[in-house]
Protein backbone atom coordinates (compact mmCIF):
# COMPACT_ATOMS: atom_id res chain seq x y z
CA UNK A 1 0.00 0.00 0.00
CA UNK A 2 1.63 2.93 -0.87
CA UNK A 3 1.88 6.42 1.71
CA UNK A 4 0.12 8.66 -1.01
CA UNK A 5 -2.68 6.45 -1.81
CA UNK A 6 -3.54 5.87 1.95
CA UNK A 7 -2.98 9.02 3.39
CA UNK A 8 -6.49 10.59 2.21
CA UNK A 9 -8.02 8.06 4.01
CA UNK A 10 -6.50 9.39 7.78
CA UNK A 11 -9.81 10.97 7.90
CA UNK A 12 -11.21 7.46 9.16
CA UNK A 13 -8.59 7.39 11.43
CA UNK A 14 -8.91 10.78 12.54
CA UNK A 15 -13.06 10.54 13.25
CA UNK A 16 -13.88 7.25 14.22
CA UNK A 17 -17.73 7.87 13.37
CA UNK A 18 -20.42 5.63 14.73
CA UNK A 19 -21.95 3.61 12.06
CA UNK A 20 -19.48 4.01 9.66
CA UNK A 21 -17.05 1.06 8.90
CA UNK A 22 -13.96 1.20 10.88
CA UNK A 23 -10.86 1.77 9.31
CA UNK A 24 -9.65 -1.35 7.47
CA UNK A 25 -6.28 -3.20 8.98
CA UNK A 26 -4.42 -2.40 5.71
CA UNK A 27 -4.64 1.07 6.90
CA UNK A 28 -4.01 0.29 10.36
CA UNK A 29 -1.41 -1.84 9.64
CA UNK A 30 0.63 0.64 7.25
CA UNK A 31 0.42 3.04 9.73
CA UNK A 32 2.27 0.99 12.57
CA UNK A 33 5.17 0.20 10.00
CA UNK A 34 5.74 3.27 8.35
CA UNK A 35 7.21 6.12 10.54
CA UNK A 36 6.27 8.82 7.70
CA UNK A 37 2.31 8.12 7.65
CA UNK A 38 2.49 7.86 11.76
CA UNK A 39 3.94 11.38 11.96
CA UNK A 40 1.20 12.79 9.41
CA UNK A 41 -1.26 11.31 11.31
CA UNK A 42 0.02 12.58 14.86
CA UNK A 43 0.69 16.51 13.06
CA UNK A 44 -2.79 16.29 11.53
CA UNK A 45 -4.19 15.34 15.07
CA UNK A 46 -2.83 17.84 16.99
CA UNK A 47 -3.71 20.55 14.25
CA UNK A 48 -7.06 19.69 15.35
CA UNK A 49 -6.45 20.35 18.52
CA UNK A 50 -5.17 23.91 17.23
CA UNK A 51 -8.53 24.23 15.02
CA UNK A 52 -10.52 24.43 17.91
CA UNK A 53 -8.44 27.03 19.70
CA UNK A 54 -11.10 29.18 17.56
CA UNK A 55 -14.36 29.09 19.93
CA UNK A 56 -18.05 29.86 18.67
CA UNK A 57 -19.32 33.75 19.22
CA UNK A 58 -22.53 34.58 19.36
CA UNK A 59 -23.85 36.86 16.63
CA UNK A 60 -23.41 40.50 16.70
CA UNK A 61 -27.01 40.77 16.38
CA UNK A 62 -30.13 39.08 16.40
CA UNK A 63 -31.60 38.31 12.87
CA UNK A 64 -34.61 40.26 11.56
CA UNK A 65 -37.23 39.14 8.76
CA UNK A 66 -38.81 42.21 7.75
CA UNK A 67 -42.89 42.91 7.77
CA UNK A 68 -42.78 43.34 4.24
CA UNK A 69 -41.34 39.72 3.50
CA UNK A 70 -43.84 38.54 6.30
CA UNK A 71 -46.69 39.77 5.04
CA UNK A 72 -46.81 39.28 1.01
CA UNK A 73 -49.54 40.91 0.82
CA UNK A 74 -47.95 44.38 1.77
CA UNK A 75 -45.76 44.86 -1.02
CA UNK A 76 -44.57 47.79 -1.96
CA UNK A 77 -45.67 49.19 -5.28
CA UNK A 78 -43.05 48.36 -8.23
CA UNK A 79 -43.45 49.87 -11.66
CA UNK A 80 -41.26 47.18 -13.38
CA UNK A 81 -43.83 45.14 -12.34
CA UNK A 82 -46.81 47.03 -14.48
CA UNK A 83 -44.82 47.30 -17.45
CA UNK A 84 -43.95 43.60 -17.42
CA UNK A 85 -47.44 42.51 -16.47
CA UNK A 86 -49.13 45.05 -19.37
CA UNK A 87 -46.69 43.76 -22.09
CA UNK A 88 -47.88 40.26 -21.62
CA UNK A 89 -51.12 41.41 -21.68
CA UNK A 90 -50.10 43.47 -24.74
CA UNK A 91 -48.62 40.33 -26.41
CA UNK A 92 -51.45 37.64 -25.57
CA UNK A 93 -53.64 40.24 -27.15
CA UNK A 94 -51.81 40.37 -30.16
CA UNK A 95 -51.99 36.63 -30.64
CA UNK A 96 -55.40 36.38 -30.15
CA UNK A 97 -56.14 38.69 -32.61
CA UNK A 98 -53.49 37.56 -35.33
CA UNK A 99 -54.92 34.04 -34.67
CA UNK A 100 -58.71 35.02 -35.22
CA UNK A 101 -58.67 36.98 -38.65
CA UNK A 102 -59.85 40.16 -36.44
CA UNK A 103 -60.99 43.03 -38.18
CA UNK A 104 -60.93 46.63 -37.24
CA UNK A 105 -62.49 49.47 -39.60
CA UNK A 106 -62.81 52.86 -38.60
CA UNK A 107 -63.76 55.05 -41.18
CA UNK A 108 -66.69 58.01 -41.50
CA UNK A 109 -69.33 56.03 -40.12
CA UNK A 110 -67.40 54.72 -36.86
CA UNK A 111 -65.47 52.33 -35.77
CA UNK A 112 -66.15 48.70 -36.08
CA UNK A 113 -64.45 45.57 -34.68
CA UNK A 114 -65.00 41.62 -36.28
CA UNK A 115 -63.60 38.49 -35.31
CA UNK A 116 -63.74 35.53 -37.04
CA UNK A 117 -62.70 33.25 -34.87
CA UNK A 118 -65.51 31.00 -34.20
CA UNK A 119 -67.03 31.25 -37.74
CA UNK A 120 -66.99 29.12 -40.25
CA UNK A 121 -68.42 30.97 -43.39
CA UNK A 122 -66.21 33.49 -44.79
CA UNK A 123 -66.67 37.15 -44.04
CA UNK A 124 -68.27 39.18 -46.56
CA UNK A 125 -64.67 40.87 -46.84
CA UNK A 126 -63.62 38.67 -49.25
CA UNK A 127 -61.59 35.82 -47.11
CA UNK A 128 -62.21 32.92 -49.00
CA UNK A 129 -62.78 29.19 -46.68
CA UNK A 130 -61.31 26.33 -47.65
CA UNK A 131 -64.02 24.89 -49.09
CA UNK A 132 -64.30 27.54 -51.50
CA UNK A 133 -60.72 27.63 -52.58
CA UNK A 134 -60.82 23.98 -53.20
CA UNK A 135 -64.19 24.69 -55.77
CA UNK A 136 -62.40 27.24 -57.34
CA UNK A 137 -59.14 24.92 -58.08
CA UNK A 138 -61.01 21.99 -59.56
CA UNK A 139 -62.64 24.64 -61.87
CA UNK A 140 -59.35 26.15 -63.27
CA UNK A 141 -58.32 22.32 -63.68
CA UNK A 142 -61.25 21.07 -65.29
CA UNK A 143 -60.93 24.50 -67.80
CA UNK A 144 -56.96 24.09 -68.14
CA UNK A 145 -57.67 20.36 -69.02
CA UNK A 146 -60.66 21.15 -71.92
CA UNK A 147 -58.25 23.52 -73.33
CA UNK A 148 -55.39 21.58 -73.40
CA UNK A 149 -56.99 18.91 -75.16
CA UNK A 150 -58.49 21.52 -77.30
CA UNK A 151 -55.19 22.57 -78.42
CA UNK A 152 -53.94 19.42 -79.16
CA UNK A 153 -57.00 18.50 -81.16
CA UNK A 154 -56.50 21.71 -82.93
CA UNK A 155 -52.57 21.27 -83.59
CA UNK A 156 -53.61 17.39 -84.93
CA UNK A 157 -55.98 18.50 -87.33
CA UNK A 158 -53.42 21.43 -88.35
CA UNK A 159 -50.60 18.28 -88.95
CA UNK A 160 -53.25 16.48 -90.66
CA UNK A 161 -53.97 19.11 -93.47
CA UNK A 162 -50.37 20.32 -93.66
CA UNK A 163 -49.64 16.44 -94.39
CA UNK A 164 -52.76 16.00 -96.93
CA UNK A 165 -51.37 19.29 -98.31
CA UNK A 166 -48.00 17.84 -99.54
CA UNK A 167 -49.10 14.64 -100.22
CA UNK A 168 -51.40 16.69 -102.66
CA UNK A 169 -48.91 18.44 -104.16
CA UNK A 170 -46.31 15.42 -104.37
CA UNK A 171 -49.18 13.51 -106.87
CA UNK A 172 -49.82 16.72 -108.72
CA UNK A 173 -45.88 16.57 -109.20
CA UNK A 174 -46.36 12.78 -109.93
CA UNK A 175 -49.10 13.36 -112.67
CA UNK A 176 -47.80 16.00 -114.38
CA UNK A 177 -43.78 13.86 -114.83
CA UNK A 178 -45.74 10.87 -115.86
CA UNK A 179 -47.78 12.86 -118.04
CA UNK A 180 -44.80 14.58 -119.95
CA UNK A 181 -43.08 11.21 -119.80
CA UNK A 182 -45.95 9.60 -121.57
CA UNK A 183 -46.02 11.99 -124.45
CA UNK A 184 -42.60 12.14 -125.33
CA UNK A 185 -42.93 8.11 -125.33
CA UNK B 1 -39.27 13.68 15.43
CA UNK B 2 -36.59 16.24 16.47
CA UNK B 3 -37.59 19.75 18.31
CA UNK B 4 -36.52 21.47 14.86
CA UNK B 5 -38.72 19.49 12.61
CA UNK B 6 -42.05 20.24 15.36
CA UNK B 7 -40.91 24.41 14.98
CA UNK B 8 -41.10 23.50 11.10
CA UNK B 9 -44.34 21.59 10.64
CA UNK B 10 -45.87 24.41 13.07
CA UNK B 11 -44.55 27.16 10.41
CA UNK B 12 -45.87 24.99 7.60
CA UNK B 13 -49.36 24.94 9.50
CA UNK B 14 -49.90 28.92 9.59
CA UNK B 15 -47.85 29.90 12.71
CA UNK B 16 -45.17 32.73 11.56
CA UNK B 17 -44.03 32.76 15.39
CA UNK B 18 -42.70 29.35 14.89
CA UNK B 19 -40.10 30.79 12.38
CA UNK B 20 -38.53 32.91 15.27
CA UNK B 21 -37.86 30.02 17.39
CA UNK B 22 -35.87 28.11 14.49
CA UNK B 23 -33.88 31.54 14.11
CA UNK B 24 -33.35 31.74 17.97
CA UNK B 25 -32.03 27.91 17.74
CA UNK B 26 -30.16 27.97 14.84
CA UNK B 27 -28.77 31.62 14.49
CA UNK B 28 -25.87 31.09 16.38
CA UNK B 29 -24.74 27.91 14.49
CA UNK B 30 -25.23 29.88 10.82
CA UNK B 31 -23.39 32.79 12.20
CA UNK B 32 -20.01 30.69 13.29
CA UNK B 33 -20.12 29.23 9.99
CA UNK B 34 -20.37 32.21 7.84
CA UNK B 35 -17.72 34.05 10.51
CA UNK B 36 -15.66 31.02 10.10
CA UNK B 37 -15.58 31.14 6.23
CA UNK B 38 -15.77 34.79 5.73
CA UNK B 39 -12.87 35.85 8.14
CA UNK B 40 -15.10 38.96 9.26
CA UNK B 41 -18.09 39.60 11.30
CA UNK B 42 -20.06 41.96 10.39
CA UNK B 43 -19.83 40.11 6.69
CA UNK B 44 -20.89 36.98 8.77
CA UNK B 45 -23.57 38.58 9.97
CA UNK B 46 -25.14 39.86 6.52
CA UNK B 47 -24.83 36.43 4.90
CA UNK B 48 -27.13 35.27 8.66
CA UNK B 49 -29.33 37.64 7.59
CA UNK B 50 -29.94 37.36 3.88
CA UNK B 51 -29.46 33.14 4.77
CA UNK B 52 -32.72 33.33 7.08
CA UNK B 53 -34.47 35.59 4.52
CA UNK B 54 -33.66 32.73 1.78
CA UNK B 55 -34.94 30.21 4.49
CA UNK B 56 -38.48 32.22 5.42
CA UNK B 57 -38.88 32.90 1.91
CA UNK B 58 -38.58 29.00 0.81
CA UNK B 59 -39.14 26.98 3.69
CA UNK B 60 -42.41 25.81 2.10
CA UNK B 61 -40.70 24.03 -0.07
CA UNK B 62 -38.53 21.81 1.95
CA UNK B 63 -40.09 18.38 1.44
CA UNK B 64 -38.41 16.50 4.87
CA UNK B 65 -37.84 18.47 8.01
CA UNK B 66 -35.59 16.52 9.53
CA UNK B 67 -33.43 17.03 6.32
CA UNK B 68 -33.34 20.73 7.47
CA UNK B 69 -29.63 21.30 9.43
CA UNK B 70 -28.49 20.18 5.64
CA UNK B 71 -30.37 22.20 3.77
CA UNK B 72 -30.14 25.22 6.00
CA UNK B 73 -25.80 24.85 6.20
CA UNK B 74 -26.14 24.44 1.81
CA UNK B 75 -27.67 28.17 1.87
CA UNK B 76 -25.39 29.33 4.12
CA UNK B 77 -22.34 28.02 2.65
CA UNK B 78 -23.96 29.51 -0.86
CA UNK B 79 -24.63 33.05 1.14
CA UNK B 80 -20.76 32.77 1.87
CA UNK B 81 -19.63 31.87 -1.29
CA UNK B 82 -21.32 34.34 -3.47
CA UNK B 83 -19.88 37.24 -0.31
CA UNK B 84 -16.12 36.11 -0.86
CA UNK B 85 -16.60 35.90 -4.55
CA UNK B 86 -17.06 39.54 -4.48
CA UNK B 87 -14.37 40.50 -2.02
CA UNK B 88 -11.02 42.31 -2.71
CA UNK B 89 -7.97 39.56 -3.92
CA UNK B 90 -7.02 36.92 -1.40
CA UNK B 91 -5.05 37.66 2.02
CA UNK B 92 -1.57 36.68 1.62
CA UNK B 93 0.16 34.80 4.11
CA UNK B 94 2.88 37.43 4.64
CA UNK B 95 0.04 40.33 5.33
CA UNK B 96 0.27 41.62 8.83
CA UNK B 97 -2.72 39.99 9.76
CA UNK B 98 -5.39 40.91 12.47
CA UNK B 99 -3.87 41.25 15.91
CA UNK B 100 -3.93 43.28 19.21
CA UNK B 101 -4.02 47.07 18.15
CA UNK B 102 -1.32 46.35 15.26
CA UNK B 103 1.26 45.04 17.42
CA UNK B 104 3.35 41.96 16.71
CA UNK B 105 3.70 39.55 18.95
CA UNK B 106 5.73 36.36 19.61
CA UNK B 107 3.74 33.38 17.54
CA UNK B 108 3.21 30.83 20.69
CA UNK B 109 3.30 27.35 19.84
CA UNK B 110 0.21 25.50 20.34
CA UNK B 111 0.81 22.54 23.09
CA UNK B 112 -2.24 20.74 24.64
CA UNK B 113 -3.73 22.38 27.44
CA UNK B 114 -3.73 25.75 25.48
CA UNK B 115 -2.02 29.38 25.57
CA UNK B 116 -3.17 32.09 27.56
CA UNK B 117 -6.10 34.37 26.18
CA UNK B 118 -3.79 36.41 24.80
CA UNK B 119 -1.86 33.84 23.34
CA UNK B 120 -5.65 32.08 22.56
CA UNK B 121 -6.54 34.68 20.48
CA UNK B 122 -3.70 35.24 18.18
CA UNK B 123 -3.68 31.37 17.09
CA UNK B 124 -7.23 32.10 16.61
CA UNK B 125 -6.27 35.02 14.12
CA UNK B 126 -3.85 32.85 12.47
CA UNK B 127 -5.94 29.95 12.26
CA UNK B 128 -8.54 32.42 10.61
CA UNK B 129 -5.55 33.77 8.08
CA UNK B 130 -4.75 30.13 7.45
CA UNK B 131 -8.37 29.12 6.89
CA UNK B 132 -8.88 32.15 4.30
CA UNK B 133 -5.78 30.81 2.20
CA UNK B 134 -7.26 27.93 1.30
CA UNK B 135 -10.03 27.26 -1.57
CA UNK B 136 -14.04 27.39 -0.93
CA UNK B 137 -14.33 23.76 -0.79
CA UNK B 138 -11.40 22.81 1.18
CA UNK B 139 -12.76 25.44 3.63
CA UNK B 140 -16.18 24.47 4.12
CA UNK B 141 -14.86 20.85 4.40
CA UNK B 142 -12.98 21.99 7.35
CA UNK B 143 -15.60 24.32 8.63
CA UNK B 144 -18.76 21.31 8.45
CA UNK B 145 -16.54 18.96 10.29
CA UNK B 146 -14.63 20.71 12.72
CA UNK B 147 -16.86 23.44 13.96
CA UNK B 148 -20.43 22.11 13.31
CA UNK B 149 -19.92 18.48 14.13
CA UNK B 150 -21.24 16.77 11.12
CA UNK B 151 -20.66 13.29 10.07
CA UNK B 152 -18.73 13.04 7.15
CA UNK B 153 -22.00 11.86 5.27
CA UNK B 154 -23.29 14.94 6.39
CA UNK B 155 -20.72 16.88 4.83
CA UNK B 156 -20.71 14.83 1.60
CA UNK B 157 -24.38 15.62 1.40
CA UNK B 158 -24.69 19.43 2.72
CA UNK B 159 -21.51 19.90 -0.17
CA UNK B 160 -23.71 17.75 -2.64
CA UNK B 161 -21.11 15.22 -3.58
CA UNK B 162 -19.83 11.98 -3.01
CA UNK B 163 -18.34 10.50 0.36
CA UNK B 164 -15.23 10.24 -1.53
CA UNK B 165 -14.63 13.54 -2.19
CA UNK B 166 -15.79 14.67 1.19
CA UNK B 167 -12.95 12.91 2.71
CA UNK B 168 -10.33 14.32 0.20
CA UNK B 169 -11.57 17.81 0.17
CA UNK B 170 -11.24 17.43 4.25
CA UNK B 171 -7.80 15.84 4.00
CA UNK B 172 -6.61 18.37 1.50
CA UNK B 173 -8.32 21.36 3.13
CA UNK B 174 -6.22 20.07 6.93
CA UNK B 175 -3.08 19.76 5.23
CA UNK B 176 -3.01 22.97 3.64
CA UNK B 177 -4.40 25.01 6.75
CA UNK B 178 -1.07 22.62 8.48
CA UNK B 179 1.06 24.25 5.83
CA UNK B 180 -0.28 27.18 5.99
CA UNK B 181 0.23 28.20 9.68
CA UNK B 182 3.85 26.95 9.66
CA UNK B 183 4.76 29.31 7.37
CA UNK B 184 2.95 31.53 9.91
CA UNK B 185 5.02 29.79 12.53
CA UNK B 186 2.32 28.22 14.63
CA UNK B 187 4.04 24.40 15.02
CA UNK B 188 1.22 21.91 14.68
Amino acid sequence: MRCDEIRERFVELLYKERGTPAASPELKAHIESCPGCRKELEDLKSLQGTLRVWKDETPLRPVRIPEAVKSPAIRRFSFFNVVRYAGIAALVTLAFLALSNAEFTWNHDGFSFKTHAFSRQSPQSGYPTNAEVRRVLKDALRESESYMMEYNSQQLNAALDLIERQMGQEMQFVRSHYSQAKGKN
Amino acid sequence: MTETSETILRFLDGDEEAFTLLVQEWQRRVYNLAWRFLGNREDAQDAVQETFLAVFRSLRGLRDPKSFPAWLYRIALNQCRARWRFRSPELSLDDPGPGRDGEEGTLPQVAAGGTDFAGRLEVRDLVCKALMSTSEDHRSAIILKEYMGLSLEEVARVMDCPLSTAKSRLYHGLRGVQQSLRKLGVGT
